[in-house]
């Protein structure tokens, strides 16, 4: 596989918190072009603080963290232009319209006029915010956060999506509207990483998962690979009861 | 412990929670800053009460004292309200406290009860010593002493009440209107202006009747301040109507205050709703998208806009006052005796004027709460290709753009009100210019030493936070230096020698502060 194939490239990641407590131990994981990779793990298993360093929120002590080649520590500034990311509770600028932010994200971007309206004008579509986009931020309710920080993600085309439980707080339709982008996008020779409890989603839906355990990465690999002849859930309890 | 003191205690808890950081020292630091803030006010006020006692008891006219008092806690207590208002309906945490199985009263009660904590102790520690000291010295009865500190306990209501009440129509405005938060601080900042000018009046007024004033006549002066009067009738006498309009000016507004309070305890802060679909697709530089959102979290933070705006209004202001009285007579006002100078120099009246000036700078640090503001924002910042030199450039220009033309306006007015060369003109625009740069780049420091992300609401950062007050502390202490140097030092090379003083101190200072940032400062901003 040619090197400029790895979207994301985490290597022997250890990340321990001021307090001592070792959130994530030695792990490492490789996502590919076109690779729709599912993260899951328990309440407080690792898999935030592994998404908030591979996008350079979270400084770590060791490994190394690569986007499309860059690395996160050296050169994190050209990292962060390759990818989008999206928290688990997007807390967006409440002082800002809908459109001012998204208008804010695509000048960081340097997204054109013409670029920005049409991608806007497409997402905002999809997830029906047209009507909410001259709105105060202050008055979204947690979905809508959750879709204008998700318009924001897409309006730069990166190549790398990075989502924290996008589907939390979503409602049927966007959450469907959701799961179609998403393999779209990875159609199009895109990566996205993301974490999710909904195991059922996960297995429809990823190429790829990865399971953590307290840290560390107790199974990795295609998601038929992983499943084996059971259900998704049935390994992902087997492997997580086991002490 | 009943659900009620549950709540007011974890209330509490959460405030004192809410100072500590990420390490240890700086909880204590926080904690001992606050004592030493208190202990200071409470024996700066005891020390001006017992003062004022001996003043007024001396002149025959020992009641003022407690009228000056009751309007020094008024001050600060409707201060205390208009600063709390764009703030009051919002409890960040309401909706999580409703959900529990405590009655709504219990919840609100809580609130409010924590909330006169929070205000009780400063208007006590201005209004106590007045009313002991008037016992002590001033011949008061043991009914005035009893009467003055129970109005004492009471006088906390007036900005909770103040505050509540104008919250809720200011909620109830946003909610009818698209009153963005820039709206709502322009009226809140009109009221204000409003207040200061009436407060100057009163001043003023009560300073020249009172001045040389045989007793009886002084007396009369409080009649003329209703409801002030009621309030000091209830302390000095207690007589039966001054006590049911006190009490009712106290509990009426109160009552109705809690009742609008409680009604909307738990609401979203802002339910306007445009469906307009035509959209703006208007692209900046990136430096410039930034900027923009810095102005824009500004003016949308009522708090934060009084916080900061105070310096570059003073400024105009004492710039105005020297246009028009001039300076001798404005010096003399501050309280320098000039006549001890001798024959004063126009250097010396310069030197004077221009370290004035750098103190309104000094108050001006929009930086230093401004990344603890992020809150759970921050995210935003650290997750997207910004370097982090852009996000220190918009936050310092913020400060910058709300100093310098202020700045400006100033040094033109008094260069050409004292007559001063087209050099001393620059140097002085120089000195103010470096100074409000520094101030900017320092908040910023400061703000980087001490972050607070987990507030209930902006009033904690912009107001209450270590990094604001030691921003300031440091920014007055700096704008001392070249004063001092020149006083020490330099008084040979007359004007010149401050302003060649100032420039290189400044310049100096503003480097530093640079690099600082530029290296520590941007691991610092990195790792937050």
């Amino acid at each position: 596989m040619a090197k400029e194939s790895f979207m994301l490239v985490i290597s022997h990641l250890t990340k321990t918190y001021a307090g001592g407590k070792t959130a994530v131990r030695d792990l490492s994981i490789t996502v590919e072009s076109g690779d729709l990779f599912g993260f899951i793990g328990q309440n407080g298993a690792g898999k935030t603080t592994t998404i908030k360093s591979a996008v350079g929120i979270l400084p770590f002590e060791s490994g190394e963290i690569t986007i499309d080649g860059h690395s996160v520590k050296k050169d994190p500034v050209t990292c962060k232009k390759l990818l989008a990311y999206l928290p688990d509770d997007p807390d967006l600028y409440d002082a800002l319209t809908g459109i001012q932010y998204l208008n804010f994200i695509a000048d960081i971007f340097r997204v054109s006029d013409a670029d920005r309206k049409e991608r806007i004008n497409k997402y905002a579509r999809l997830l029906e915010m047209e009507t909410s986009l001259n709105t105060p931020i202050s008055s979204y309710s947690h979905g809508m956060k959750q879709k204008l920080a998700l318009i924001s993600a897409f309006v730069h085309q990166p190549k790398l999506l990075i989502l924290d439980e996008p589907f939390v707080g979503l409602d049927p339709k966007a959450a469907f509207t959701l799961k179609t982008i998403m393999k779209e996008f990875c159609g199009e020779g895109n990566a996205i990483f993301f974490s999710t409890h909904v195991l059922e989603v996960a297995e429809k839906l990823c190429t790829k998962i990865a399971i953590i355990k307290n840290g560390e990465l107790i199974a990795c690999g295609a998601t038929d690979e992983v499943r084996g002849t059971q259900s998704l859930e049935e390994v992902f309890l087997e492997l997580t009861d086991n002490e | 412990m009943n659900n009620f003191l549950l709540l007011v205690k974890t209330n509490c808890q959460i405030f004192w929670g809410s100072l500590k950081t990420r390490k240890k020292g700086r909880y204590a630091a926080s904690g001992g800053l606050m004592a030493v803030v208190l202990l200071f006010v409470g024996v700066s006020m005891s020390y001006q009460s017992i003062m004022q006692a001996q003043l007024f008891a001396e002149a025959g006219i020992p009641k003022i004292g407690i009228f000056m008092s009751l309007l020094s806690a008024l001050t600060i207590g409707i201060l205390f309200g208009l600063m709390r208002a764009a703030n009051a309906p919002g409890s960040r945490d309401a909706e999580m406290l409703l959900s529990l199985p405590v009655k709504r009263l219990t919840v609100v009660g809580s609130k409010i009860v924590t909330q006169y904590i929070f205000d009780a102790p400063l208007m006590l520690l201005i209004f106590v010593p007045a009313v002991i000291s008037y016992y002590v010295i001033g011949g008061g009865s043991i009914g005035a002493l009893l009467r003055g500190l129970l109005l004492a306990l009471l006088l906390p209501m007036i900005p909770i009440a103040l505050a509540y009440l104008i919250g809720a129509v200011l909620a109830i405005l946003q909610e009818k209107f698209k009153l963005t938060g820039i709206v709502t601080t322009s009226i809140l900042m009109v009221m204000f202006i409003g207040y200061m000018f009436i407060n100057i009046q009163s001043s003023s007024f009560l300073g020249s009747v009172t001045e040389g004033a045989d007793p009886a006549s002084a007396y009369t002066v409080i009649e003329k301040f209703a409801p002030l009067s009621w309030l000091t009738h209830f302390v000095l006498d207690g007589s039966l109507f001054p006590v049911i309009f006190s009490l009712l000016m106290l509990f009426v507004p109160f009552y109705l205050g809690v009742r609008l309070f409680a009604s909307r305890f738990g609401r979203p802060k802002n339910g306007y709703h445009s469906s307009s679909k035509i959209l703006s697709f208007v692209g900046r530089s990136p430096r410039r998208a930034l900027l923009d959102k810095e102005i824009k979290r500004y003016l949308s933070c009522s708090i934060y806009v009084f916080n900061t705006a105070f310096g570059p209004l003073l400024l105009l202001v004492l710039t105005a006052a020297f246009v028009i009285a001039g300076p001798e007579a404005v010096i003399s006002s501050m309280g320098l005796p000039m006549e001890e100078f001798g024959a004063v120099s126009n250097d010396l009246i310069l030197v004077i004027m221009a370290a004035a000036l750098c103190f309104f700078p000094a108050m001006t640090s929009t930086t230093a709460s401004s990344i603890s503001l992020e809150g759970k924002q921050l995210w935003i910042l650290k997750a997207h290709p910004i370097p982090t030199e852009d996000i220190f450039w918009a936050k310092s220009m913020v400060n910058i753009i709300l100093l310098v033309p202020a700045c400006i306006v100033s040094v033109l007015c008094i260069g050409i009100r004292m007559r001063m060369s087209a050099a001393e003109t620059l140097g002085l625009a120089a000195v103010l210019a470096l100074f409000g740069v520094f101030i900017s780049l320092l908040g910023l420091i400061v703000n980087l030493l001490f972050p607070r992300f987990d507030w209930d609401n902006e009033t904690q950062v912009v107001k209450q936070s270590m990094s604001v007050m030691l921003a300031m502390l440091a920014g007055f202490i700096t704008a001392c230096i070249p004063f001092v140097l020149y006083f020490v030092l330099l008084q040979g090379f007359g004007f010149a020698g401050f302003l060649t003083a100032g420039i290189l101190i400044f310049a100096l200072l503003t480097s530093g502060a640079f690099v600082f940032l530029k290296t520590k400062g941007k691991r610092m901003f990195e790792a937050l």
